[in-house]
């Protein structure tokens, strides 16, 4: 999973954001607002990191067990996949 | 992950900033089309020279600087633009630019870098349909030496 160039994160005034920049931009427009556990997704998308992973690292942060984590990161990477924010 | 709504209004309203990438070349050198990302905040009361509001154009949104602030109105203009705009009404307005990343690079309105660069860009205003001209001129030369 690779997200496709251009789709930035940033934290602004402690919210997490993605913005569409470049190629990108002409394609997706205005502002996605994540939460924390979409922050941390994210992230270990951006890291390179697989589904089990990413998982391990919501556990670690949150109060969930990890088979609620992976089920969480699934559904969130499919619906990432669905909006087309993945390199196919 | 939640989707914000179209308009900068409502994400104002419901976040309380704005984020996103600019179009056009109207900001340049400042902002290069969607390849800066723009900060933009609610306003609270007036503003001041040199602020960079966000505001309707009819069904368009313009990021431009104000150069001078009028009794009810402000003259707002772009940066790499020749023309300016009267009559900008407060109520046009729907947010105002706080941060930005130029190049990767992340910046505020308050950087000592940005206020200067603000300041002079405004001063020098009178120099950019100069500019326009010598690149202009300096196309036609290219294009002649290329031919022959």
């Amino acid at each position: 999973m690779k997200i496709k160039d251009g789709l930035i994160m940033r934290t602004v005034m402690g919210k997490s954001v993605v913005v569409a920049t470049g190629e990108a931009a002409k394609t997706f427009s205005g502002m996605i607002s994540l939460n924390g556990t979409a922050t941390v997704i994210w992230k270990g998308v951006e890291d390179g990191l697989s589904d089990v992973e990413i998982a391990a690292k919501l556990t670690e942060e949150y109060d969930v067990t990890a088979e609620k984590a992976l089920a969480d990161v699934q559904k969130l990477l499919n619906d990432m996949r669905q909006r087309g924010f993945f390199e196919e | 992950m939640n989707d914000a709504p179209n308009t900068i209004e409502h994400i104002l309203e419901t976040d309380g900033v704005f984020v996103g990438t600019t179009t056009g070349i109207s900001m340049r050198p400042l902002f290069a089309e969607r390849r800066d990302i723009i900060v933009i905040v609610p306003v609270t009361g007036r503003l001041k020279k040199y602020d960079v509001p966000m505001y309707r154009r009819g069904n368009d949104y313009v990021l431009h600087r104000i150069i001078r602030v009028r009794e009810d109105s402000y003259d707002i203009r772009g940066d790499n633009c020749v023309l300016t705009e009267y009559g900008i009404k407060d109520d046009q307005i729907v947010g105002v630019l706080k941060e930005f990343y130029r190049k990767g690079k992340h910046g505020t309105v308050n950087d000592l870098s940005y206020r200067l660069y603000a300041v002079l860009r405004v001063a020098t205003h009178f120099a950019v349909p100069l500019r326009f001209r010598v690149r202009t001129v300096l196309a036609r030369v290219y294009h002649k030496l290329k031919k022959g």
